[in-house]
């Protein structure tokens, strides 16, 4: 079976232009892929709760809350993000479309550098406030 | 048998080994925010709700163990079954963290 480790749908695509049953590889890499968004995920998650318990209150009145909730909402999108995504790869591999295009990985990269940038900010003002 | 099938067999047992082997480390997270989610309630002991997130987390992380498990007897089976998409197994794991994740921020403002 040469042909069929090219496209996502295997040797059967040949036969109908329907749906069928992708490559076993592509199922199991989608699978993985759904599965590393809901690690990073509950990363977020168990940052933003560490952050919450462990980091003494700062200068900034909410400062504390305000990272943690960014944090939360990270992970809710991410998660979110995840389950969209397995969905739309697998309903594409089982039509042999090509895999949708995604922003995905940018949001969340943006998001977090703001995450830094922030608490970056609050260290800078502890230290100038004394 | 030929040098091409060796090669095929061992190529799909390899992907079945990563791929049970994420459901694992997936179950490890799980298990990681249920034990941090204790630890956090355990210094202001108000009742059981508080823990309400950590028991949700716990239960996940053995569901996703569980699911680890059978996984990987699905994915042993040589020739493989032809229908291995885990779609019941990927939206029960999903909306268990977006449910966990929703309940600890609420546990936290609150």
């Amino acid at each position: 079976m040469p042909d069929s480790t090219i496209t996502p749908t295997g040797e059967r695509r040949a036969f109908s232009a329907e749906e069928s049953e992708p490559d076993y590889r592509f199922t199991m890499a989608n699978e993985r892929t759904f599965l590393a968004w809901q690690r990073t995920a509950l990363g977020l998650l168990a940052a933003a709760v560490a952050l919450e318990q462990l980091v003494p209150e700062m200068t900034v009145p909410g400062a504390r809350r305000l990272l943690g909730v960014g944090l939360a909402v990270l992970a809710i999108l991410t998660s979110g993000m995840g389950l969209l995504r397995w969905q739309q790869a697998d309903h594409a591999m089982r039509r042999g479309d090509p895999l949708p295009r995604h922003p995905s990985p940018a949001y969340l990269a943006v998001g977090l550098g703001l995450v830094g940038l922030i608490a970056l900010g609050l260290v800078i003002l502890k230290a100038v406030s004394g | 048998m030929t040098q091409a099938t060796a090669r095929n067999l061992s190529t799909s047992t390899l992907t079945a080994e990563r791929t049970t082997l994420a459901w694992t480390r997936t179950s490890f997270a799980f298990l990681a925010n249920g034990v941090l989610l204790t630890i956090k309630e355990m210094h202001g002991a108000k009742g059981l709700t508080p823990l309400i997130p950590a028991v949700l987390a716990l239960a996940v992380a053995l569901g996703t163990y569980a699911i680890a498990f059978k996984r990987q007897q699905t994915l042993q089976q040589r020739p493989l079954p032809t229908r291995i998409t885990p779609r019941r197994q990927v939206f029960i794991i999903g909306i268990a963290t977006l449910l966990l994740i929703v309940m600890a921020t609420l546990a936290q403002l609150f």
